[in-house]
């Protein structure tokens, strides 16, 4: 494929513009617990003092990590530029701090690690609702208005409403507990083989239709007004009035509005990830959700931090994709970038 | 006439004009007044107990749960808090996005759209309920209550961008009609452009916003409800499902105490659904079906024999 110069500045100007909106997400990152009640973190503090004397490590490498989370919580008075120039100095030698709960680990080895089955889980249903749901919209297009619609238009609604983890509920009812069709546990990873990828398969299941619902409902309705837009364009009634069948008709209709409907992701992966942490968290899978929740109950500010920093910017470089592929693929896109 | 029941009528002829909206806009208010109702009245105290875990019966219509209360009075009792929740960040997910769309469109190419356009994407890169989760973590640390205010607040920062940039589209199409480039040429001021002349055409498209803001508030506080966002005290059906996870109640196959958290949310889910098929055509009036009169011709032909055949068509 040959790209035009036009291409690569509109590229350029759309990966500066992301550029910049990483910045502005980590001083988010940086202000958010500055914001917050100012008691939660000398009440983390004391805390962390009895956690790291009962972990038994030397009283001077306590006092050092105790002045390191001070300072990059912001509880020694120092200017706030300052802080902000090691806080961002901490971000690109990758150094988000250690967490309580597990002392001495650093929170990004226990983020990273852990956020892999939850990207595998968001990737591979949101990949799967987005072909289903384009599918099923475009059925709800073709037959605007009618019961058949409604129907499609109304279920995917109600399931975008539940959240995923009320859904897999009952399907882990249904087909696990009753039917004992499918595993309710995650299968022991220790040693990798067939078998444990025939277990994790059968393990999956479940979850990845539960989320596969709840995801569904933005990109149906985004094919369904694409593809009603796109029937009364020029193209198509000249292919109408060129004696098309039918069924080509639709698949002209569909292609093109199925390019679009990529738009959609950057609407969905937020709701994904969320959706994905609670199912772990559900079903005690050993990805972010169940870390996340263990942080949560003990209270581990530096680690609840760094799973929302990490979330953060992997939705940023997802959707920062996204959209650039988007606007390489699709010629339509280059000039009018949204 | 007097100007409230003129703008009465006109939303009557609206909601009524359109069987789709007519039903959505008649679940919305049903699901409303159910919660209404269970804030002031519900079958049972939800304090009081009887059996754990019975399945629905004449007495229980929806059950009992693992603690002996009666699974319909508590999804009543909860209903309200849920969905006052859920219209709150609708309307300001409407508003935010409305505007912002309006000033990201108008100012389009200038510095002003720039700065948006990256607010914008670091907006859409925060998820509502991680923000909420990680949020309340703060407060309980300093045991402090996450109020309803600062949650709806939340939501609904982080909750417009995927609107306004689908509002900031649509101005951006308008901006290049005649009446706009008119009105600028002869020196109309911009405000006056921006919410006489742009806003009225929107309108519809922050309907939309609302009923996305709607659904999305409601799903983000039931799934961060989860984790035990809010403090223990407050009662909503996210804190119903908690109780629900913990008890593992799908285990246990308790179908009927899920239910019951969430057939609020079914209703919900359902008139928006329907409120969604209903009005766009209204936010796209090409889509308007141009009614052709179903008037068959009779065009009568002569061939070439001189014979006249009369065809229908």
């Amino acid at each position: 494929m040959k790209f035009p110069t036009q291409t690569l500045i509109s590229v350029a100007k759309r990966a500066g513009i992301y550029v910049a909106a990483f910045f502005v997400a980590i001083t988010v990152n940086f202000i958010l617990p500055r914001l917050m009640p100012g008691s939660a973190l000398i009440t983390l503090l004391t805390m962390l003092q009895g956690t790291l004397s009962e972990s038994g490590g030397s009283s001077a490498l306590v006092a050092a990590e105790i002045k390191q989370i001070e300072e990059s919580f912001g509880l020694v008075p120092k200017p706030w530029y300052i802080e902000y120039f090691d806080y961002i100095k901490g971000i690109f030698t990758g150094n988000l701090g250690v967490s309580i709960s597990f002392y001495p680990t650093s929170v990004m080895h226990i983020v990273l690690p852990s956020m892999v089955w939850s990207i595998g889980l968001v990737v591979v249903s949101s990949v799967l609702a987005f072909f289903l749901g384009s599918w099923l919209g475009s059925v709800a297009a073709m037959r605007r208005r009618t019961a058949t619609d409604a129907l499609i238009v109304v279920v995917a609604s109600i399931l975008a409403t539940i959240p995923a983890f009320v859904t897999i509920m009952y399907l882990e009812m249904g087909f696990s507990v009753n039917l004992h069709l499918v595993s309710l546990t995650f299968p022991n990873t220790r040693a990798f083989g067939t078998k444990t990828l025939m277990e994790l398969l059968n393990f999956y299941s479940i979850p990845v239709v539960g989320m596969i619902l709840s995801l569904l409902s933005g990109f149906i309705l985004g094919m369904r007004n694409n593809m009603l837009h796109t029937m009364r364009d020029n193209y198509v009634l000249y292919a109408e009035l060129l004696g098309f069948k039918n069924s080509t008709i639709r698949r002209i209709i569909y292609r093109n509005s199925l390019l679009p409907n990529i738009t959609g992701f950057a609407l969905i992966l937020g709701l994904a990830i969320s959706a994905a942490l609670t199912v772990e968290g559900l079903l005690t899978i050993p990805g972010a959700g169940y870390f996340f929740g263990l942080s949560l109950t003990s209270k581990d500010l530096p680690l609840i931090q760094g799973y929302f920093f990490v979330i953060v910017l992997m939705l940023l470089i997802a959707i920062a994709i996204t959209e650039i592929l988007y606007g390489i693929i699709d010629p339509r896109a280059r000039g009018a970038s949204a | 006439m007097s100007i409230g029941s003129r703008v009465m009528n006109t939303l009557g002829k609206v909601i009524f004009a359109n069987k789709f909206i007519a039903a959505g806009f008649i679940l919305l208010l049903a699901d409303l007044v159910m919660g209404i109702i269970g804030a002031f009245w519900t079958p049972y105290s939800v304090n009081s107990t009887f059996s754990f875990s019975s399945p629905p019966s004449w007495r229980h219509l929806l059950g009992t749960d693992a603690y002996g209360h009666d699974v319909l009075s508590e999804m009543l009792h909860d209903t309200l808090s849920t969905l006052l929740v859920g219209f709150g960040v609708g309307v300001l997910v409407a508003l935010l996005s409305t505007l912002i769309g309006l000033l990201g469109g108008y100012y389009a190419g200038k510095v002003a759209s720039v700065i948006i356009d990256i607010i914008t994407i670091t907006v859409l890169t925060i998820p509502g309920v991680i923000l909420l989760v990680v949020m309340g973590s703060y407060f309980r640390t300093a045991n402090l209550g996450l109020s309803y205010s600062i949650t709806i607040l939340a939501l609904a920062l982080v909750g417009w961008a995927f609107g306004a940039r689908q509002i900031r589209a649509q101005v951006l199409s308008l901006s290049n009609r005649e009446y706009i480039i008119a009105s600028k040429l002869i020196g109309e001021k911009s405000y006056r452009i921006i919410f006489t002349q742009l806003l009225p055409p929107i309108l519809p498209l922050t309907f939309a916003q609302f009923l996305f803001g709607t659904l999305y508030g409601v799903l983000s506080l039931v799934t961060a409800e989860f984790w035990g966002v809010l403090p223990a005290t407050s009662s909503n059906l996210g804190t119903m499902l908690a109780f629900i996870t913990t008890n593992a109640a799908y285990v246990s196959n308790q179908w009927w105490w899920i239910l019951g958290a969430i057939i609020p949310i079914l209703i919900l889910g359902a008139g928006i659904g329907l409120l969604n098929i209903g009005i766009d055509e209204i936010i796209d009036p090409r889509l308007r079906e141009i009614k052709a009169p179903k008037i068959k011709r009779k065009v009568v032909i002569t061939t070439d024999e001189g014979n006249q055949v009369t065809i229908e068509a």
